[in-house]
């Protein structure tokens, strides 16, 4: 039962170390010459007109939250559709009431705007 | 084994409910909720396996999609509070003293 | 194939019909705003529609009420019991809500955030209080308590572009949802406990000598000492009575009230009949709200932070008679509710019908010498608050009385006793208003003149309600409201 897992785990243990390895090469091998230019975050050559810690526009929130409601409500989809055929047409019709307020609320949020950028 | 879940969540609640009461980011506050809701979860499915009944798990259910209901309309308010106030600090929230 | 159960709609007919009018009421926003009619014409809609709805539903609890009672939804799960019990309070909670709509059009415009969310969420609201007053399964008790709860942060916090609401918003958003998290986990400890989620499975196995079964029992008393505001679990009242706009300060300030007290109720008597230390709880909280609630609300300065300290003082009061656990206690907590949703709304109502251009009168120098510029709506705040106090001859004082009877009968003296002597200390804060109004010297309010056709029909119902159940509690053939109280506590003890 193990053992069916050892060459998964030999292949894990084989990147690491090859990844580790490099970086530690890297770390002995490079020159280091430092000096204050270096040290600036380079944007295409240009001096730096704005602070890389940025904040994502809200709309990026809104999208995300409004994707998240929709994609729990999914949640109850899954259990419907292990038995669906066992439920039948109650079933769809259920599913049925279910979907329309869903439907009601996107077509709500896509006529408020939110889902535009 | 259902033991043990139960242990894990009681310890999961009580870290929530202690970060939910000390902790003054808006946002750790409300990731402390979520892990109160969660313990409630775990402990829910382990016992809905103790008495091998389904009631459990289908009340789980509806905790995962309120609760992210809930965490829609929370990040919405602070949202708007960010807007007038930009500052997740609950104890900026003084207007209206305690 | 799983057999299709048979199903009752008209359990559910409430419900069904207050999703469809908040869904209507959404599409009429969508198609109505962006078609660039006039924002009043739309509002007559948003209104049309919820005021419809909501009488409707008022109707169908009364009828409801008359014919005691609806079968289950599903017979084989019942997860809400439609009982005289639960028609009483959908029919106060509708009321309530009905109420708190037609005052709301008027405010909002007032303010300028007169969309018809606020409507659609003060119906979904309204839904999930029917669910709760009706429950009879945790998981529907869940399911109520959190669609009653959502929609009310967002109407909290509805005036967004305001400091002060967003606050509101979110100190209800946290102190509810963590309440509501306590409450889960109550749920979920009783569930380990008995197995069972629906309370009468959980009232045959219930040991009152399993710790963990008492512990969930705890958690539960403590989420709905949240929802209630009762002492020690009321902190954040003040703070959302204070910064909600004042519409959904009046709404949830009367419907919350009820749906929790009731769902609490049923509760007690149904699924936690065997945990008779809780009374000895329930009085604690009882005492110690109605002490710490009536003093703090001496200090206020604000009149919608008075109202809220009042409002944990009031819960004070309705956990007295919960404590004692008799159908008596039972039918004094429902009419206590009757008198606090007209009082407490009426209040509201008259603060409301004061807002002018964004500009809310809610601090104590706002009504000084207001019996000269507008006598009627002077009066009116007078009786609210002579009711609230409960001196003989309103309702306030008809409840407190039925209260009492109730805590005596049940060898609750002290507790009794406590209510009197901190009603009499209420009296003093709530007559700072009727003093402002009538011997303060006037000044030049910037308030609103007139009273528009709509707030002038909820101050009348209000003050009407207020004299009759005062003067008239029963004697009106056709309002027999304490009877009506015994027969819903009737129906609660036979289930």
């Amino acid at each position: 039962m193990l053992g069916e897992f050892v060459g998964i785990l030999l292949i894990l243990a084989l990147a690491l170390l090859i990844a580790a390895g490099f970086l530690a090469l890297h770390r002995v091998l490079s020159p280091k010459r430092e000096f204050a230019e270096k040290q600036e975050p380079f944007e295409c050559g240009e001096a730096q007109i704005a602070s890389p810690h940025q904040r994502f526009s809200v709309k990026f929130y809104l999208v995300a939250m409004l994707f998240v409601l929709f994609d729990v409500e999914a949640m109850f989809f899954y259990p419907w559709g292990a038995i669906f055929r066992d439920l039948g047409g109650y079933g769809l019709a259920v599913m049925a009431v279910f979907t329309v307020p869903l439907v009601l609320g996107l077509i709500y949020e896509w006529k408020k705007g939110a889902l535009e950028w | 084994m259902v033991g043990e879940a139960v242990i894990l969540s009681a310890i999961l609640f009580a870290i929530g409910t202690v970060g939910a009461l000390v902790r003054r980011n808006v946002i750790v506050v409300l990731m402390s909720i979520e892990l109160m809701l969660n313990a409630v979860n775990l402990a829910l499915v382990a016992f809905s396996r103790q008495w091998a009944d389904p009631a459990g798990q289908m009340l789980v259910l509806m905790v995962i999609v309120v609760a992210a209901a809930e965490v829609a309309v929370g990040l919405g308010i602070v949202i708007a509070l960010f807007r007038n106030r930009e500052s997740l600090n609950v104890e900026d929230a003084s207007l209206l003293k305690w | 194939m799983i057999p299709v159960p048979t199903l009752h709609i008209v359990a559910i007919l409430p419900v069904l019909l207050l999703a469809v009018g908040a869904f209507a009421v959404l599409l009429a926003e969508l198609f109505l705003s962006s078609r660039g009619t006039g924002k009043s014409g739309a509002g007559s809609v948003f209104v049309g529609v919820s005021g419809a709805t909501l009488l409707v539903v008022v109707v169908i609890a009364a009828q409801g009420f008359i014919s005691a009672g609806a079968p289950a939804f599903n017979p084989d799960h019942p997860m809400l019991h439609l009982d005289r019990f639960s028609y009483f309070a959908i029919g106060l909670v509708a009321g309530a809500a009905l109420l708190s709509c037609l005052l709301a059009n008027g405010y909002l415009q007032e303010l300028r955030i007169h969309h018809g969310e606020f409507y659609a969420l003060l119906l979904l609201s309204t839904a999930g209080m029917v669910l709760l007053v009706s429950a009879v399964d945790f998981l529907s008790v869940f399911l109520g308590i959190e669609l009653m709860s959502i929609p009310l942060y967002v109407l909290a916090g509805f005036d967004r572009g305001k400091p002060r609401s967003n606050e509101s918003a979110l100190k209800y958003f946290i102190a509810g949802s963590f309440a509501t998290a306590l409450l889960l986990y109550g749920m979920a400890l009783v569930y380990g406990a008995t197995g069972a989620t629906h309370f009468a499975a959980i009232a045959a196995r219930l040991d009152p000598d399993d710790s963990m079964a008492m512990a969930g029992v705890a958690l539960i008393l403590v989420g709905f000492a949240f929802k209630v505001s009762s002492v020690p679990f009321h902190q954040w009242t003040p703070d959302v009575y204070e910064g909600a706009p004042t519409a959904v300060t009046a709404f949830m300030s009367v419907t919350v009230k009820v749906a929790a007290f009731v769902a609490l109720l049923r509760i007690l008597a149904q699924a936690f009949g065997s945990a008779e230390a809780l009374g000895t709880v329930l009085a604690l909280l009882a005492a110690l709200s109605m002490l710490i609630g009536n003093l703090m609300a001496i200090i206020q300065d604000n009149v919608k932070r008075m109202l809220a300290w009042s409002a944990i003082a009031q819960a004070g009061y309705l956990l007295v008679p919960l404590s004692t656990g008799t159908p008596e206690g039972q039918a004094a907590v429902l009419f206590y509710l009757a008198v606090y949703v007209f009082g407490n709304l009426g209040a509201f109502a008259v603060m409301i019908a004061l807002t002018h251009r964004g500009q809310e009168a809610d601090r104590f120098e706002d009504f000084d010498g207001l019996a000269k510029f507008r006598p009627g709506l002077a009066a009116a705040m007078v009786l609210f608050m002579v009711s609230l106090a409960g001196i003989p001859g309103t309702a306030g004082f008809m409840g407190k009385l039925q209260i009492f009877f109730a805590a005596i009968r049940a060898d609750q003296l002290p507790l009794a006793i406590l209510m009197a002597l901190t009603s009499v200390v209420s009296v003093y804060y709530y007559l700072r208003l009727p003093i402002a109004m009538y011997m303060r010297p006037a000044r030049e309010h910037p308030h609103r003149k007139e009273l528009d056709f709509l707030e002038f029909t909820v101050l009348a119902t209000c003050a009407i309600f207020v004299l009759v159940l005062g003067l008239l509690p029963n004697t009106l053939d056709w309002l027999p409201v304490i009877d009506w109280t015994h027969q819903s506590a009737a129906a609660l003890a036979s289930k």
